[in-house]
């Protein structure tokens, strides 16, 4: 089993809105990424996964928002109360983002090739000219050939796949022990999609960094992950390998959302839609924040929130989830109280 | 009523060049001769990547944005030989749900106004409008008392109701459905699919389906066709290009498309590079992509031609099942 | 490089256009106004042959159209004839003051973009800090207070109470010090108050996430990624206001006793010159636009996403 890169535990994040109100944004987030892993977190919008990631990277505005609680190693190290200055040094470095709309997260009045530059001479001590050797030579790995003369462009004079790339060298510039990728092809066409993800995965391979894949998209989650992560609500509800999640959902989320998935196969059948909306994250019900919309809800659910258990091992009795999951081998975790009935 | 309600027949929509520097761009043709059929009770899906211009072909076959060439029959109707008023009153029976449940209800209108809207333009009177809205509330699954509120008192999913609401209070034969729930949470797509389902079978509607979603329109569509800048490349049952599709372009998309179930995905090869390169003005256009072209794909435009069962292909060298590829 | 060329060719257009557009509003409205110019230059009194003679003169004998095409003509040439008041070309008589009024605007541009530029920029980086209340206060004041008031008050502390500066005349850069700053702290607090709301709105882009998430420094974050795009709008409306300037700042130059371009306007509507009327219309004009115009090349060269249109 691999070390473990990056641990979140108990993770807690409460905004205050304008007029006063708490949300309760992340309720208790406990993740594990192993070193070299492709893990995806996948949930819909508002469920907290895109905050995770901002919190990882340290980049919550802290007014309006706070960490409650919890605790975030990345290799070792307590992230959480980190000075900021020791926090700028991981960003860019050892831990890599890569957004979402490439036109928007771009900066429009500076070249790509400066853009690019910043973080190597600025991490790594490079020279200009060094650093531009070396951007030209990320460019070519992230399949943009020609790389010196993409670099004199602008952002807007570039197709959005092309973007897509630059961000992609950006991240991986310094050569980082994780990635973070927050929805990195949901707006690009389907041909793109594939491309990147493909691209994502191999430099994977050649840079040995782990990903972490944030997404509401369940088929393209299934398409690159080794492990999942499932986020309804701010809390994980579900965690395990694709094999298990996909095959096995033992959380009736999963099971509803992937059996709400049209997909060629089901022609002619009627999808098994989930009733109900996406609760807000300052309206949280009671007990477990799933059991208004669940079709196996019973009294227990409204009143106890249900712990992250661990199910993978003594033929389906829980056990808890161990503190370092490096030790304990496979392991399938699920936040509910009906698992197994 | 079984039989053609659309027919489409070499349709184009030319965007006119105006000044110096738009000259470059005058003459692009969004939608370059299109023609297709539609059958009555069917839900027809039309798919493509961002710019091959289902979106444009949509609107102009809506007379949205009339087209600049080819003929659009309604019904067995030319919509292009009515005068303005009797295109209006066509219009009642082709209504269009957009993607963006935002910006296709105006915010300072309730929702009762909004519903109104559409039949106060054809002189409906205000009794049998308010009945109308009531009705196409109920059946989105909205209560008629919340008519009053305004859109943003509503969730996502609630407000694509109401635009489809709005779209029903006009009592329409065709339903043109561009990316509806793309905008919408992965739980309530579900819901809105199945809405949109029980609405066709309840009142005898036809669907024109524009997705990216590939997943969703095999899964919703009775014929799709795939459009490739501006031209429709393959056009079949669903069975048919699911099982056999034919143009290169149609395979690399389902190929390309997530899956739920198998092997995962092959991390990049070498030279797999990012693909730039515009249309050839002469030949195939999907030849500087297709990477199995000759020299006869370089110099002939394919047409769209029957290779039987009504599974249409514009392609010189459409791929079949046994060979390499 | 085409397209770089083509839209400075259109600008120009834009410029040419405009002038030609205010050179006929200026003709027409002069001779559609009831009443015979000439008249009214005479005077009631005047004689019927001196007012032919001055209608000679102004040319109001001749057809419509052909005073129109001369006009036009001689505007091509920067030719608006002879001054009624003084018998010395127009045109000379504008390029002589034409200097002073273009120093005084530029001065004035240049302290209010040195007090508003920095003053801006730290109260959007800091904001609801003492700089940022400093900015707000100085800018609600900078508009309240009208600047010829606040010249008159410049000149009793600055130069009779204490006399640091001259109290009136010109010829050196120390008179145009005062009237250049009362002019400036009335531009100074809008373009503070546009910079700090452009400063504000850039830093809540995406873009500046990337750069934090890239581990940047908080001052290259702002100072390097924010600053460029947030310095746009302002430089247009520099610009602008830079415009309105020459146009004749002409109550300060009241308040000064500068001998302005504004002060020679003035002057020329008194005396009812009409050729000096038309002339400085025009010339103004023409100012105003050929600095738009510049304006318009120096925003397309920062913001490289408009180079195309």
């Amino acid at each position: 089993m691999a070390e473990t890169l990056l641990s979140i535990r108990g993770l807690k994040v409460s905004f205050r809105g304008r007029d006063g109100s708490e949300s309760r944004a992340l309720r208790g987030i406990d993740l594990d990424v192993a070193r070299g892993e492709v893990h995806s977190l996948v949930g819909e919008s508002g469920s907290g996964k895109t905050l995770t990631a901002v919190c990882v990277l340290g980049l919550l505005p802290v007014p309006p928002a706070r960490i409650e609680a919890g605790s975030i190693r990345f290799q070792g190290v307590e992230l959480i109360g980190l000075p900021e200055a020791e926090r700028r040094k991981l960003r860019g470095r050892r831990i890599g983002m890569v957004f979402q709309e490439p036109s928007k997260y771009l900066n429009p009045a500076m070249r790509v090739g400066e853009q690019i530059l910043e973080a190597l001479v600025l991490h790594l001590g490079l020279t200009r000219n060094e650093a531009r050797l070396r951007a030209g030579e990320l460019l070519e790995l992230v399949g943009l050939p020609g790389g010196r003369r993409v670099l004199r462009r602008y952002p807007h004079e570039l197709s959005g796949g092309m973007r897509q790339r630059v961000m992609i060298a950006m991240a991986v510039s310094c050569d980082p022990v994780l990635l973070i990728a927050d929805e990195p092809t949901t707006a690009l066409d389907v041909t793109l999609q594939r491309q990147i993800l493909r691209l994502l995965l191999e430099l994977r391979e050649r840079l040995g960094m782990a990903i972490l894949f944030v997404s509401h998209d369940l088929a393209v989650v299934h398409g690159i992950s080794e492990r999942i992560s499932v986020i309804y609500c701010g809390k994980i509800v579900e965690s395990g390998s694709r094999e298990r999640v996909f095959a096995r959902p033992l959380h009736p989320y999963t099971q509803a959302l992937l059996a709400s998935i049209p997909q060629a196969s089901r022609r002619g059948t009627r999808l098994r839609a989930i009733p109900g909306t996406v609760p807000d994250a300052s309206h949280v019900p009671a007990g477990c924040a799933f059991h208004p919309r669940c079709p196996l809800a019973v009294e227990r659910c409204r009143e106890e929130v249900p712990r992250l258990l661990d199910y993978a091992g003594n033929g389906g009795t829980p056990r808890e989830a161990a503190a370092d999951r490096s030790e304990t081998g496979e392991t399938h975790l699920a936040a509910c109280h009906l698992v197994g009935t | 009523m079984a039989g053609p309600i659309l027919e489409v027949r070499n349709l184009v929509k030319q965007f006119g060049g105006s000044g110096l520097v738009s000259r470059a761009r005058a003459g692009l043709k969004a939608v370059d001769g299109v023609s297709f059929t539609v059958t009555a009770g069917d839900t027809f899906g039309l798919v493509g990547e961002s710019g091959c211009g289902k979106t444009t072909l949509a609107r102009a076959l809506l007379y949205l944005d009339p087209p600049t060439g080819g003929e659009v029959l309604f019904q067995g109707t030319a919509l292009g030989g009515l005068s303005r008023a009797g295109l209006r009153g066509f219009r009642r029976h082709m209504q269009i749900v957009f993607q963006d449940p935002n910006g296709a209800l105006d915010p300072k209108m309730s929702i009762r106004a909004s519903l109104g809207e559409g039949l106060a333009n054809l002189g409906v009177g205000r009794e049998e409008r308010q009945r109308r809205a009531a009705e196409a509330l109920e059946l989105v699954g909205i209560q008629p008392a919340h008519a009053e509120r305004y859109p943003h008192e509503f969730s996502g999913g609630q407000k694509q109701r109401i635009t489809i609401a709005r779209a029903l209070s006009m009592d329409p034969r065709l339903l043109v459905l561009d990316e509806p729930v793309s905008n919408l949470d992965v739980s309530i797509q579900a819901q809105i699919i199945n809405l949109l389902l029980d609405l066709k079978n309840r009142l005898a509607l036809t669907y024109l389906f524009i997705s990216h979603d590939l997943n969703l329109v095999a899964y919703l569509a009775d014929r799709i066709a795939v459009m490739f800048r501006g031209r429709i490349v393959e056009l079949g049952s669903t069975p048919q290009i699911l099982s056999e599709p034919l143009h290169p372009y149609t395979r690399r998309l389902f190929a390309s498309v997530p899956r739920l179930t198998g092997e995962r995905i092959v991390p990049r090869i070498e030279g797999d590079v990012e693909d730039e390169s515009p249309s050839r003005a002469s030949g195939c256009r999907y030849a500087a992509r297709c990477g199995r072209g000759d020299l006869a794909c370089a110099a002939n435009d394919p047409e769209l031609h029957d290779t039987g069962g009504g599974h249409l292909v514009a392609c010189l060298q459409p791929e079949k099942i046994n060979q390499g590829g | 490089m085409v397209e770089v060329l083509l839209f400075i060719l259109r600008r120009l257009g834009r410029l040419l256009l405009t002038v030609w557009l205010i050179s006929t509003i200026i003709f027409f409205v002069i001779r559609v106004i009831p009443g015979d110019p000439a008249l009214v230059i005479a005077g009631v009194d005047a004689s019927a042959e001196d007012v032919a003679a001055i209608r000679a003169r102004i040319g109001t004998d001749r057809p419509l159209a052909s005073q129109y095409f001369d006009w036009l003509w001689r505007v091509a040439r920067f030719d608006f004839g002879t001054s009624l008041s003084s018998g010395q070309p127009v045109t000379g008589l504008i390029l002589e003051r034409f200097g002073l009024t273009l120093s005084l605007a530029l001065l004035g541009l240049l302290i209010s973009l040195v007090v508003a530029l920095p003053l801006g920029v730290v109260s959007a980086v800091r904001r609801w800090s003492f700089w940022d209340y400093l900015g707000m206060v100085f800018s609600q004041l900078g508009m309240a207070v009208p600047s010829f008031w606040l010249g008159i008050l410049l000149l009793l502390a600055l130069a009779v109470k204490v006399p640091l500066f001259p109290l009136f005349g010109s010829g050196s850069l120390r008179h145009l010090v005062l009237p250049a700053v009362a002019l400036g702290i009335a531009r100074a607090a809008v373009l503070l108050r546009l910079t700090r709301v452009s400063m504000v709105e850039e830093l809540a882009k995406e873009y500046v996430i990337t750069a934090r998430a890239k581990g940047l420094t908080e001052r290259l974050v702002k100072y390097k990624h924010a600053l460029r795009n947030g310095l746009l709008p302002v430089v247009t409306i520099a610009g602008i206001q830079l415009g309105y300037m020459l146009g004749g700042a002409i109550i300060i130059e009241q308040v000064f006793s500068l001998p302005g371009l504004g002060r020679l306007f003035l002057f020329a509507v008194y005396q009812r010159d009409f050729p000096l009327i038309q002339g400085g219309v025009v010339f103004v004009a023409f100012a105003f636009s050929l600095i738009n115009f510049l304006v318009d090349i120096l925003y397309s060269v920062l913001n490289p996403r408009i180079r195309v249109g």
